[in-house]
């Protein structure tokens, strides 16, 4: 009984143990960047009642249907990427690092690299340039992996009244989570 | 001995059973009493062995209400495995972060001491193969949630997690479903570390038939040798292995640009359809030599695919389409008689 049991036990607790000390090692020292985005950037997915979750969504220049953002690479940047330029290859999408500016509004893939010690090092404000993991495509697009991002919930109720601030920090994995959402000083409506 | 073996004796006894009262009534062989007797006893004894430690269907009907109950178990793990998922959907929110991954954690576990509490008590099976299902579906909903919860980047590492639960709860309960789900998750997960070993994105797997075509055929082999030491699930691994390998086969018989070759699309294509009926074609005769029943169903199954897959490649932009499909038709006849004529021959040199 006790074979029977233990090897599926143990499958179990091997694997959340790897999951949660990956992800406390992510979020450990300090922060590969820290950046704060709207609530235009990050909207808080529609509301149901079959999931009481809070979540956000990255819109700016995302696709909707994958949740991702995309961009555009030239041929330059295709081949550091090892991407083979001759006509007629078939080539699979191949995993990069993407650098992601935050300008205001504004936030796009603005480089590539295989290395993300690379883009950190061509764009070391931490405070504007996001490193995440991408994939790239031979035909020059690329699209950043950002997931949607549970609201813990301490900040839910920022949700409910917009506008509103997000600040994410991005780990040693590249991975991001929410530090603060805090509101915006709107200025008052001139009569 | 496990369900199956006991089920085969059992059928044995009984068609024994019905044979020596056929031949007694029409005079062909007559035992005295005792020798009657101490057969009845003998079988009477194995019977009541066996059906002491077994679930085993007696006739035909109970066979057939053992097929419906089985059915019945998946579409009850399917609909308690969504009432799990939607249950926890409808609370997570109310949550903290750490109550979630707690939840997340015992629901798994609870699954597993659930499938034991059930293989106690529960002879037929059914109930353990429930909450296998069940217990499985708690997994994926942890390692999902959890990656979900800590915005984790997606890894092939998720399947390996899947297909290890599955095939220790399916070996340890001796359920096919959960194996054969295993040997497809690790499939799954070979072909995603091959390909990010290449450098590619491993979740583009799915686009490099050849890559899980190479699996398959390995877990086929596999399953074909004879001294395999886990010989009760050596058909699991055969019928799993053949059906990922026709379905890549197919899909690059039909679509050069998923191959990683770099030939022309007309060899590509031609290789892989000549590969397709190669094999179809072994297999059919392979499991004609060895009652492996499934091997020459799927087999034939693959064959006719891939036959009319090139008949509509051939013909259909140019062919009035009745006339394809009276073409269709005869050669489905055409089947039937060959196939007839491959049965009698087997029974033949049988």
């Amino acid at each position: 009984m006790m074979r029977r049991v233990l090897v599926p036990v143990l499958v179990v607790a091997i694997a959340d143990a790897v999951m949660l000390l990956s992800a406390a090692a992510n979020r450990a020292g300090q922060p590969d960047a820290r950046v704060t985005l709207t609530s235009r950037q990050l909207v808080s997915a529609p509301v149901s009642a079959r999931n009481s979750a809070r979540e956000l969504r990255w819109m700016n220049g995302v696709d909707a249907l994958h949740g991702v953002l995309f961009g555009r690479l030239d041929a330059g940047t295709l081949t550091a990427l090892g991407f083979d330029s001759r006509p007629g290859t078939r080539q699979l999408g191949r995993r990069v690092f993407a650098a992601l500016e935050v300008d205001g509004a504004r936030l796009q893939i603005v480089d590539a690299a295989l290395a993300a010690e690379t883009l950190r090092r061509s764009h070391p404000d931490r405070g504007r340039y996001i490193v995440a993991r991408a994939v790239a495509y031979g035909d020059g697009r690329i699209r950043a992996l950002l997931p949607e991002l549970v609201v813990p919930r301490a900040f839910v109720h920022m949700l409910d009244r917009p506008p509103y601030t997000v600040t994410l920090a991005f780990g040693r994995h590249y991975e991001p989570w929410i530090v603060a959402i805090d509101p915006v000083d709107t200025p008052a409506v001139r009569q | 001995m496990d369900t199956s073996e006991a089920q085969a004796r059992l059928d044995r006894i009984g068609a024994f059973t019905g044979e020596l009262a056929a031949l007694e009534r029409d005079g062909v062989l007559s035992l005295d009493d005792g020798e009657r007797s101490a057969l009845a006893t003998y079988h009477q004894r194995i019977v009541s062995d066996l059906t002491t430690h077994f679930d085993l269907d007696r006739d035909e009907a109970q066979r057939r209400m053992s097929l419906g109950m089985r059915a019945a178990s998946i579409i009850g793990a399917i609909a308690l495995s969504a009432s799990v998922y939607l249950f926890f959907f409808r609370i997570w929110g109310l949550l903290a972060t750490s109550a979630q991954v707690s939840l997340l954690v015992a629901a798994p576990l609870a699954g597993v001491v659930l499938t034991e509490a059930a293989s106690r008590f529960d002879k037929s099976r059914h109930f353990v193969l429930i909450a296998a299902l069940v217990a499985f579906a708690c997994l994926v909903a942890n390692v999902s949630m959890i990656g979900h919860i800590f915005a984790m980047t997606g890894s092939p590492d998720a399947l390996l997690v899947w297909s290890a639960f599955a095939l220790a709860i399916g070996y340890a309960y001796g359920l096919r479903l959960l194996v054969a789900g295993g040997l497809i998750l690790a499939i799954a997960f070979l072909a995603g570390r091959t390909v990010a070993a290449a450098g590619g994105e491993w979740s583009e797997a799915g686009r490099r038939p050849e890559v899980w075509l190479a699996m398959a055929l390995l877990l086929l082999v596999a399953g074909a040798v004879r001294s395999t030491r886990r010989r009760r699930f050596a058909s699991t691994y055969r019928n799993v292995g053949l059906s990922v390998a026709l379905i890549a086969l197919w899909i690059l018989s039909i679509n050069a640009d998923l191959s990683a070759l770099r030939w022309s699309e007309t060899a590509i294509k031609a290789t892989y359809q000549i590969g397709g009926f190669v094999l179809t074609g072994s297999v059919i005769m392979l499991g004609l030599r060895t009652d492996w029943t499934e091997g020459v169903y799927l087999g034939a199954l693959g064959f006719i695919v891939f036959l009319y897959t090139k008949f509509f490649q051939w013909w259909w932009d140019w062919m009035p389409a009745y006339l394809f499909f009276l073409i269709v038709g005869l050669v489905a006849v055409g089947m039937i008689l060959v196939l007839r004529r491959v049965r009698a021959l087997a029974t033949v040199f049988a």
